[in-house]
């Protein structure tokens, strides 16, 4: 069994991840925190007639673009808070019978608007939003279920690709969403987050060198002098990793040109992992703000980064990332830059 | 070790790194080094003439073996008399006809006598005394062509804690105490990544103290930019008191993708333009070179190593091999190693007959656009309801390797423009049966590559950049994972049959 030897330092108000060193839970490396923070800095840019674009040249590829995706997600889990207020309010505005999912014990069911209705507790009156669940047999009437305000998060608007899912009261199974993203998300409410498919980032970079740091490699939060174990990718819900569950905010793509995003994914990272992800892929994703990771000993990095450069030229100046002059790692050079859309 | 102890590791080196010069004295090489750099730029054109070449490519090699790695003069052993015979036979060829520069070359000469004598290595002592109190010591060499030699020389010179690493393998994350590199600088120019992003804390740089060491860290990015801390940037002046030849980096072997045509593929103006096609320059390792498709549609079989497994060996078009990748090539005769599987998977009678039909509808195809020129044949072909006949698009077409067009319609077209409509249906039938056996082909082919990758010695085919795959029962002939150092910019047009064929560059690595 692993010991504790380090206090968790909470960062961007999630706690440090633990690696296990065979021995003991420590905390992974500082400089994890560098990339944390380019995601970050990335997915929080928002400009409708610009996008952002950072890079960095590294000693190493290990675990930059998995640790920069994670600051992308930290990102997007902290906006989901300042959403979840309007979030209530959206779902009663939604027409009569709209199709929702809704989030019940391990499983997620679909369930249709009915309306909203006002409940008396004392002096005080609350607005719950009504949804109803079809029975499985037609002699027995719909199920009504009230949701608070507070409670919204069960609730998520169907998907695109998620029109099949069951109309019927068993629902289908949720596949174990490990309790390690509660633990990581802390008082971040994760359920939102675990239950509506959203591309918040898009990883180019070659799958099984992505897949050993995502889904393979162990890692471990502390909270309350308790270990979660889990992985990262059950913070990153990798679509590619995580097909049993059909909930994703992450995907990796393969470096080899042909590779798009959705048309309806509007405001997700891209995070090109290395010299040849870049040069292959960048003209799919021009739309989008990249976070661009250039091994140095790359055969290509030379290019890659003359790429960099050119695209800087075509843009408008520099962005300001002074705010990460004390994590930049050694041997890392990083820069950032605004490009129109 | 945890992968992200590893990773840590690289920053540490990359934070720490300190660069020793250590500068080697050997006026015997000294005198032979420079004695051959004026003879080459004396001769200045006269130098490719053949007998001036079939001297100084061999000087040129020598002379660089002695510079990138620590081998004693006298390396050639037994042979060395012979090969000496072999010069002075050369050279008086050069002294009849070129009488003026007979006594530089008899100089030449004598010089190589002197060092052909020489059993000890000046370098080797250098680095003897830099990595006797380190246990992991890694020994980089520019050129991977004298692994195998300076790998038995080492085991000799009881360098036990020494590990020969090519610099290929120092992009992994592998670390030691201490990295020693042999040779310029100059000759780094597209590996600046050891002192950038090191792998040890500590490079030392044992060098003849006339070549060139330098290196200086520059920002990658323009404008503004961030830089974490990193150890030493710059090595300083270049140290005067010896003559320091600045323009060493010609000693290192360099291609010219024209004489290489010129070479190796000859005159191509009298050939008709459907039988050559467009192709690029791939260096690979050991100075051999091949010539890639331009073509989007063509694939070649790479490895590649980062991937698991029962992956490693695939195919991908030849627009995204780049250097570092591993191509796997046909050594021992011209031609495809696909097709002899493919056609012994169909069987002896109807490969024969399938074959036939393949080779008399492009036969077909090729009298046409030979009688009526690409242009007028594209516009038939458009005519006769082909939606993508362009040049490129016939080109493939007619390309011994292509079986048939995507689409049915566009073979269609091809067949109505041949005369062969009313068969159409017959034939792409039988195209499709031909194109099914090609994929079982390459996947029994690329089945039995992994089985003998898992055996294989990855250190070789990573330090050396070469290794030969023997695929038993295959009836494939030899296979060669070679690396790919370089790609040439220059698209040049090349016979078909000369597409993907690997061949030895070394006589021709000093034409430039």
């Amino acid at each position: 069994m692993n010991e504790i030897r380090a206090d968790v330092t909470p960062q961007f108000g999630f706690p440090t991840l633990l690696c296990s060193n065979g021995k003991v839970w420590e905390p992974v490396p500082s400089w994890t925190d560098f990339y944390l923070r380019l995601g970050c800095i990335a997915s929080q840019f928002r400009s409708n007639d610009r996008r952002l674009v950072i890079t960095a040249a590294t000693p190493t590829r290990s675990f930059a673009a998995s640790f920069a995706a994670l600051g992308v997600i930290q990102a997007s889990l902290a906006a989901e808070q300042v959403q979840a207020e309007d979030y209530f309010e959206t779902l009663c505005s939604l027409e009569k019978g709209t199709p929702l999912m809704m989030k019940a014990g391990k499983s997620i069911v679909r369930v249709f608007v009915e309306g909203t209705v006002e409940q008396k507790y004392g002096n005080k009156t609350e607005k719950l939003l009504k949804v109803y669940r079809s029975a499985k047999k037609k002699m027995v009437g719909p199920t009504y279920v009230a949701i608070a305000r507070g409670s919204a998060n069960v609730l998520a608007r169907i998907a695109g690709d998620q029109t099949r899912l069951s109309n019927f009261s068993v629902g289908r199974k949720v596949a174990g969403h490990s309790r390690f993203i509660s633990e990581y998300a802390g008082d971040h409410d994760s359920s939102h987050f675990l239950m509506s498919p959203k591309l918040d980032c898009a990883i180019v970079g070659i799958g099984t060198m992505l897949r050993r740091e995502i889904y393979d490699l162990r890692l471990a939060c502390k909270r309350d002098e308790k270990i979660s174990e889990g992985s990262l990718n059950d913070i990153l819900l990798v679509k590619k990793f995580s097909v049993a569950t059909g909930i994703y905010h992450a995907d990796v793509f393969k470096p080899i040109g042909l590779s798009r995003l959705p048309a309806e994914t509007t405001d997700a990272v891209v995070i090109f992992d290395g010299a040849n992800a870049f040069l292959n892929c960048r003209n799919n994703f021009l739309s989008k703000s990249w976070v661009v990771l250039l091994d140095r000993t790359e055969p290509n990095f030379e290019l890659a980064a003359q790429t960099v450069n050119q695209e800087r030229a075509r843009g408008d100046g520099c962005s300001n990332i002074d705010d990460l002059k004390k994590l930049v790692p050694p041997g890392v050079e990083a820069s950032a830059f605004e490009v129109n859309r | 070790m945890n992968p992200f102890e590893r990773a840590t590791i690289s920053y540490n080196c990359a934070s720490d790194v300190k660069i020793v010069r250590t500068p080697v004295k050997f006026p015997e090489l000294k005198k032979f080094y420079f004695r051959v750099k004026h003879l080459s730029r004396a001769l200045g054109d006269e130098r490719s003439v053949d007998c001036w070449h079939r001297i100084l490519t061999p000087l040129k090699n020598y002379r660089f073996n002695l510079c990138s790695a620590p081998l004693p003069p006298s390396y050639l052993g037994p042979s060395a008399d012979k090969t000496l015979a072999l010069f002075h036979s050369a050279a008086k060829v050069c002294y009849s006809r070129y009488p003026g520069f007979a006594d530089h070359l008899k100089q030449i000469m004598d010089d190589l006598e002197v060092l052909f004598a020489v059993n000890e290595n000046p370098l080797l002592s250098a680095i003897r005394e830099h990595v006797s109190d380190s246990r992991r010591v890694g020994l980089m060499l520019v050129s991977p062509r004298n692994f195998d030699r300076v790998s038995s020389f080492l085991g000799n010179a009881k360098l036990k804690n020494t590990k020969l690493v090519s610099l290929t393998q120092l992009r992994h994350n592998i670390f030691f105490d201490r990295l020693v590199y042999v040779g310029s600088t100059s000759w780094l120019s597209d590996s600046n990544y050891i002192f950038s992003a090191p792998r040890s804390p500590v490079i030392h740089l044992c060098y003849y103290s006339w070549l060139k060491t330098n290196y200086k860290s520059d920002p990658v990015f323009q404008g503004a930019s961030l830089v974490g801390s990193v150890g030493q940037r710059d090595m300083g002046p270049i140290p005067s008191d010896d003559e320091i030849d600045f323009d060493d980096i010609e000693t290192r072997p360099q291609i010219d993708v024209q004489s290489v045509v010129e070479n190796k593929i000859g005159d191509t103006s009298t050939r008709e333009k459907y039988e050559l096609a467009k192709a690029r320059l791939a260096i690979l390792s050991q100075s051999y070179g091949v010539f890639l498709d331009t073509d989007s549609s063509s694939t070649v079989m790479v490895i590649n190593r980062s991937e698991d497994t029962n992956r490693q060996v695939r195919s991908l078009p030849v627009s995204l091999v780049r250097p570092g990748s591993y191509l796997v090539l046909k050594t021992s005769e011209d031609g495809d190693y696909i097709v002899p599987v493919a056609d012994r998977i169909l069987g002896e009678l109807q490969s024969l007959r399938l074959r036939n039909k393949q080779l008399s509808w492009k036969a077909l195809l090729h009298n046409k656009v030979k009688e009526m020129g690409f242009l007028p044949a594209c516009l038939a072909l458009i005519d006769h309801g082909s939606t993508i006949a362009n040049e490129s698009n016939l080109r493939n077409w007619l390309s011994p390797r292509g079986i048939k067009t995507l689409r049915k319609a566009e073979f269609a077209a091809i067949m109505k423009f041949v005369g062969l409509g009313n068969r159409t249906d017959e034939i792409w039938r039988d195209m499709i049966v031909i194109s099914n056996a090609h994929r079982k082909a390459g996947f029994l082919v690329k089945r039995q590559m992994l089985e003998k990758l898992n055996e294989a010695n990855i250190d070789k085919l990573e330090g050396q950049g070469k290794l030969t795959l023997e695929l038993p029962g295959m009836d494939v002939g030899t296979l060669t994972a070679f690396r790919v150092e370089s790609i040439s910019d220059k698209i040049v047009e090349v016979p078909y049959s000369k597409l993907g064929s690997p061949f030895d560059l070394e006589d021709l690595e000093w034409q430039g």
